[in-house]
C-alpha cells in the first residue's frame, strides 16, 4: 500500500507535483499523462533524486521520504529508468548481483536468488554474457531482474516498453504482469503506450500539470472524458 | 614590514597577463565546451618563434606577428581538425585531449630550442615611468592595460555583437543552436581564433616578464585556469578578479623569505580553495543522461584464473630470466618499469573503474616515497614496514585529496587533482626528500646524502628486481580480486550512472573513498619501491607534468586490461632509456606520447593493451579454427 498525501514539488516557480494525494493499493498501477505531467517527477521523489517541498509518501505504513536514498533499495523500493541503465562491463549475472549486494537476502543463498530472478525474466541462458553485448529488449529484462531480486515492496518502471518489437513487447508484458506474483511487490508503471497500460494495470492514475485528474480501475479511467481531453484524445485521433 | 607597493604593482601587471590568457580559455570553453590546456604551450611556441625571428635579424614586429599568427593557426587547426572528433565526448575527455596536443607542441619546442634560458626583449622594456613612487616598465604597463581592455572588450563583444550572441547560444546548447541556424562550425572557429590570438599575445608577454622557456610557459596555463575557475570557467568578470588576485598574491609573497619559496603554489592553492568553496553543500548526483565519461570497458572473458594465468606465467618468466640476460643498466630500467606499472595501475583503478581522471597519482607516489624514506632514515626499521607505511600514508592522502570529488566530478575533479599535483611540486621541490638528516624534514644540507639500501632479503639488483616483481604482482592481484567483490560491482554501477547506483542501494560516498584509498595505497607503495630502487628521491623530479604523463600513458597503455599499466610503465621508463641508447632526442618521445594520447582518446579507447588483446584473441580464434585441418593433414 502506497499512501501519498499532499505531495508537492516545486522547480523554481513551476509545480512539478501539485498537492497530490492518492492511495495506491492495486498490484499493478499505471501512471499516465502528457509529457511534463509529473509522472517521472513522482518516481524521482520516491527515489530521493528530487526533493519534495511538502507532503508525505508512506509505504506499508513507513515514511519513505525519511529513509536515506541509498537505503531505499534495501527497504524494498526498486526502479528502472527511461533510458536503459545496464552496466555494460558487468555480466548479466553480475548486474543482478550488484543490485543484490545492497539489499537483505533474508538468509537465502545469493546464487539461488540471482538464478530465480534471471529465470523469471527469461535471461538464464544469457547469464554470463557481458552487458555491452545485449540488445535493447535483453537490457530491459536485465533491469527488471535487478528490480525483482530478493523481495522488493515496490517496483517502479519508467517507460520500459519504449522501442521494442511486437514480440519483445509481448514477452515484456508477461514479465510485468507476473511481477506481483513472483516477488510480492506492487508495480508502478509509467508508459505512454495505452495498450500496455490497459492490458497490464488494474488501476491507473492520470496526472496533468502535476495534479491528479483521474484515478481508479483502468478501464473506467481511460473512458473518462477529462482524461481523453487531457491526454488520450490525440492518441485515439491518430488511431482513427 | 617591507614596502609592498612595488610588488603589488608588479603583481597586477603579471596578473593582467593571466587575465589575458584566462579570457581566451573562458571564451573558448563557453563557445565550444573545450578547456584548452594547450594554451600555455601555444603561447610558448609563439614566444620562441618571435625570439627566433628577431635572432635572424628580421624586424621584431615581424616576429611578434609570426608568433601570434602561428599560435592562432595551431589553435584553429586543433579546433577544426582534432576537436570535432571528440565533440561528443565528456568535457573531461576533451580537456585531457588538449593535454595531448600540449605535449606535442611542448616536445616540438624542446626539440628545436631546448631548455636554455633565453629572454625575449621588447622595445618598451627600456621605457619606464613612476606610479606612486614605484618605477613601472612600459611593457608591464602595456600588459596591464591590454589585459583589462581585452577582458572588458570581450564582455561587451559577447553581449552586443552578433557573433557574441551566437557564441552564447552555442554555450547554452550546441545542437539546438545548430537547428535554429547558428553556423556552429564558423562560430566555433572564431572562438578558437580568439583563444589562439590571446595565447600568442600572453605567451609573448609572459616570456618577456618571466622567462623564455617552453616548460614553464606551458604550465603558465595553470594560473589562467585558476582565474577561470573563479568564474566556473564561464564568467569573464571573475577572470579579471581572479587573474589580478593571483598575480598580486604571488608577488607580495616575494619579500618574505619564509614563504617566498612556496609562492609559485599560489595559483594551485587559489584554484583548489575556490573549487572547494564552490562544491560546498550536499551531495549532488550526476544526471542520468550524462555523457559516458569513459569509453565502455574491456569485456572480461573467462574466470579470474583464465584471465590471470597468462599474466602470472609472464611475470614468473620475466622475474626468473631477465636478470640473466639484461645488463645492469637495463635490469635497473626494468625494475623502474615494473614499479611505474604499479603507479599506473593506481591511475587506471580510478579511470577504468570509476571514470575519474586523477592527475595527482604521481604526487601520491611521492608521498609514499617520502614516508618510506623518512621512516627508514629515522628509525632503520625493516623496509617492508616502511613500504607499508608509505602506502598507508599515500592512501590517507589519496582519500583527503579525493574528498572534494565526492561532490565534484568530471572536469572539476580532474582540475583539482591537477592543482594538488602542482602544489605538491612546489612543496617537494622546496623541501626535498629525506636523506638521512635530522629533524622532521630529514634533510642533509651539508655533506653527502645517505641512501636507502635494497631490502636485506634482496640485496643484489637481480634479487631486488624479483622482489619488485612479486610486490607489484601482488598489487595487480589485489586490484583484480577487489574488482570481483561488491566494491567492484558498486564501482561499475557508479561509473554507469550515479542515480542508478543509488537506486540499487550503493553508498556512493563510501565506495569512492574505497577507490581513492586503494589507488593511493598502490601509488604510495610504488613510490617506496622507487626510493629503494634508486636509493633516494629527488625533489625536483616531481613536477605536475609527471602526473599528467602518468595519466596520459595509462590511457595510451590501456586502462581496462591488466596489461595496460605494464605498457604504460614500458613507455614511461624503457622507451626513454632505449632512445638514450640510440642517441635519439627524448623530446621526440614527448611528441609521440602526446599524439599517442590523442590517438587513444579518439580512436583506440582501450589503448595498446586493448589492441594487443584483440589481436591475440583473433590469432587464437584462427589457430583453433585451423587446428583440426592441421591435425587431419598429419593423419
Amino acid at each position: 500500500m502506497i499512501e501519498i498525501r499532499g505531495l508537492t514539488v516545486e522547480f523554481g516557480g513551476v509545480r512539478g507535483l501539485n498537492d497530490l494525494s492518492v492511495d495506491i493499493g492495486a498490484k499493478i498501477t499505471g501512471l499516465v499523462g502528457p509529457n511534463g505531467a509529473g509522472k517521472t517527477t513522482l518516481l524521482n521523489v520516491m527515489s530521493g533524486f528530487v526533493r519534495r517541498s511538502a507532503g508525505t509518501v508512506m509505504i506499508d505504513g513507513e515514511d519513505l521520504l525519511r529513509i536515506p536514498m541509498n537505503r531505499r533499495a534495501a527497504f524494498g523500493l526498486r526502479r528502472t529508468f527511461q533510458t536503459e541503465q545496464v552496466v555494460e562491463n558487468l555480466s548479466v549475472r553480475n548486474n543482478v548481483a550488484a543490485a543484490l549486494d545492497n539489499v537483505p537476502t533474508k538468509g537465502r543463498a545469493r546464487r539461488d536468488l540471482i538464478g530465480e530472478a534471471l529465470n523469471y525474466v527469461g535471461m538464464t541462458r544469457q547469464a554470463e554474457r557481458v552487458g555491452v553485448s545485449l540488445n535493447a529488449s535483453e537490457r530491459r529484462l536485465v533491469e527488471i531482474a535487478r528490480c525483482v531480486v530478493a523481495q522488493p515492496r515496490v517496483v517502479m518502471m519508467d517507460e520500459p516498453g519504449a522501442g521494442l518489437s511486437e514480440s519483445e513487447a509481448e514477452h515484456l508484458r508477461n514479465v510485468i504482469v507476473g511481477v506481483p506474483e513472483f516477488c510480492g511487490a506492487q508495480v508502478l508503471l509509467v508508459d505512454h503506450d495505452v495498450d500496455l497500460i490497459s492490458t497490464t494495470c488494474h488501476e491507473t492514475l492520470v496526472l496533468d500539470f502535476g495534479s491528479k485528474i483521474a484515478f481508479g480501475p483502468t478501464a473506467e479511467v481511460l473512458k473518462d472524458p477529462k482524461v481523453r481531453a487531457a491526454y488520450l484524445g490525440t492518441v485515439t485521433d491518430e488511431a482513427a | 614590514m617591507p614596502d609592498l607597493s612595488p610588488f603589488v604593482i608588479s603583481g597586477l601587471c603579471t596578473g593582467a597577463v593571466y587575465v589575458l590568457a584566462g579570457v581566451g580559455l573562458v571564451v573558448l570553453y563557453r563557445a565550444s565546451g573545450v578547456l584548452n590546456l594547450a594554451q600555455g604551450a601555444l603561447g610558448a611556441l609563439g614566444a620562441l618563434l618571435a625570439w627566433q625571428i628577431a635572432q635572424i635579424g628580421l624586424p621584431e614586429w615581424v616576429g611578434w606577428i609570426a608568433g601570434i599568427a602561428s599560435a592562432t593557426a595551431l589553435a584553429l587547426f586543433y579546433g577544426r581538425v582534432i576537436a570535432p572528433r571528440l565533440a561528443h565526448s565528456d568535457p573531461i575527455i576533451r580537456a585531457v585531449a588538449t593535454l595531448g596536443f600540449a605535449l606535442v607542441v611542448l616536445g616540438f619546442c624542446e626539440f628545436f630550442w631546448g631548455e636554455w634560458p633565453r629572454s625575449l626583449r621588447l622595445p618598451s622594456d627600456g621605457i619606464g615611468f613612476y606610479v606612486f613612487g614605484v618605477r613601472v616598465i612600459a611593457t608591464r604597463a602595456i600588459a596591464f592595460g591590454l589585459g583589462v581592455a581585452v577582458a572588458l572588450g570581450m564582455i561587451v563583444f559577447l553581449n552586443r555583437s552578433r557573433l557574441g550572441l551566437s557564441m552564447r547560444a552555442l554555450a547554452n546548447d550546441r545542437e539546438i543552436s545548430g537547428l535554429v541556424g547558428v553556423p556552429v562550425l564558423r562560430v566555433d572557429a572564431w572562438a578558437w581564433v580568439i583563444s589562439g590570438v590571446l595565447s600568442g599575445v600572453s605567451g609573448i608577454f609572459l616570456a618577456n616578464m618571466l622567462k623564455l622557456q617552453a616548460i614553464p610557459l606551458t604550465y603558465l596555463v595553470v594560473p589562467a585556469v585558476a582565474a577561470a575557475i573563479l568564474g566556473r570557467l564561464t564568467s569573464l568578470t571573475a577572470v579579471v578578479v581572479g587573474g589580478l588576485a593571483i598575480g598580486v598574491i604571488e608577488a607580495i609573497a616575494t619579500p618574505f623569505p619564509e614563504i617566498a619559496g612556496y609562492r609559485s603554489a599560489t595559483p594551485f592553492v587559489f584554484a583548489a580553495l575556490v573549487l572547494l568553496w564552490y562544491q560546498r553543500g550536499g551531495l549532488v548526483l550526476s544526471r542520468i543522461d550524462q555523457f559516458r565519461s569513459v569509453p565502455s570497458s574491456f569485456e572480461a572473458v573467462g574466470t579470474l584464473w583464465q584471465q590471470l594465468r597468462v599474466g602470472i606465467a609472464a611475470a614468473a618468466i620475466v622475474a626468473i630470466v631477465l636478470p640473466y640476460v639484461a645488463s645492469a643498466y637495463w635490469l635497473k630500467t626494468f625494475t623502474g618499469v615494473t614499479i611505474i606499472a604499479l603507479c599506473s595501475l593506481s591511475v587506471s583503478v580510478l579511470y577504468a573503474q570509476l571514470g575519474m581522471v586523477s592527475l595527482c597519482q604521481y604526487a601520491l607516489f611521492g608521498v609514499g616515497g617520502w614516508v618510506a624514506l623518512r621512516l627508514y632514515h629515522g628509525f632503520h626499521i625493516p623496509f617492508e614496514i616502511d613500504l607499508l607505511a608509505g602506502g598507508i600514508a599515500a592512501s590517507i592522502f589519496g582519500v583527503i585529496f579525493g574528498l572534494p570529488a565526492l561532490r565534484m566530478r568530471g572536469l572539476f575533479f580532474a582540475l583539482i587533482t591537477l592543482m594538488i599535483a602542482g602544489g605538491f611540486q612546489v612543496f617537494i621541490s622546496a623541501t626535498g626528500f629525506p636523506d638521512g638528516g635530522p629533524g622532521w624534514s630529514g634533510k642533509i644540507y651539508a655533506g653527502a646524502r645517505e641512501f636507502i639500501p635494497h631490502p636485506p632479503i634482496a640485496t643484489t639488483d637481480a634479487a631486488f628486481f624479483r622482489y619488485v616483481v612479486v610486490v607489484v604482482a601482488l598489487g595487480f592481484l589485489a586490484v583484480m580480486l577487489i574488482e570481483r567483490t561488491r566494491a567492484g560491482r558498486a564501482w561499475a554501477l557508479i561509473r554507469r550512472s550515479e542515480p542508478v547506483a543509488v537506486a540499487v542501494g550503493v553508498n556512493i560516498v563510501w565506495y569512492k573513498v574505497v577507490a581513492f584509498a586503494l589507488a593511493g595505497f598502490l601509488a604510495g607503495v610504488s613510490g617506496g619501491l622507487m626510493a629503494a630502487n634508486v636509493g633516494q628521491l629527488d625533489g625536483r623530479g616531481f613536477p605536475a607534468s609527471e602526473s599528467i604523463m602518468m595519466f596520459a600513458l595509462t590511457v595510451i597503455g590501456g586502462a581496462f586490461h591488466w596489461s595496460g599499466p605494464i605498457f604504460a610503465g614500458l613507455l614511461l621508463r624503457a622507451v626513454p632509456s632505449l632512445l638514450t641508447d640510440w642517441h635519439v632526442d627524448g623530446n621526440l618521445a614527448i611528441m609521440v606520447f602526446g599524439s599517442g594520447l590523442l590517438h587513444a582518446l579518439i580512436t583506440a579507447p582501450q589503448g595498446v593493451s586493448g589492441q594487443v588483446v584483440a589481436l591475440s584473441r583473433r590469432f587464437a580464434a584462427k589457430l583453433s579454427a585451423a587446428m583440426p585441418r592441421i591435425m587431419e593433414r598429419k593423419l
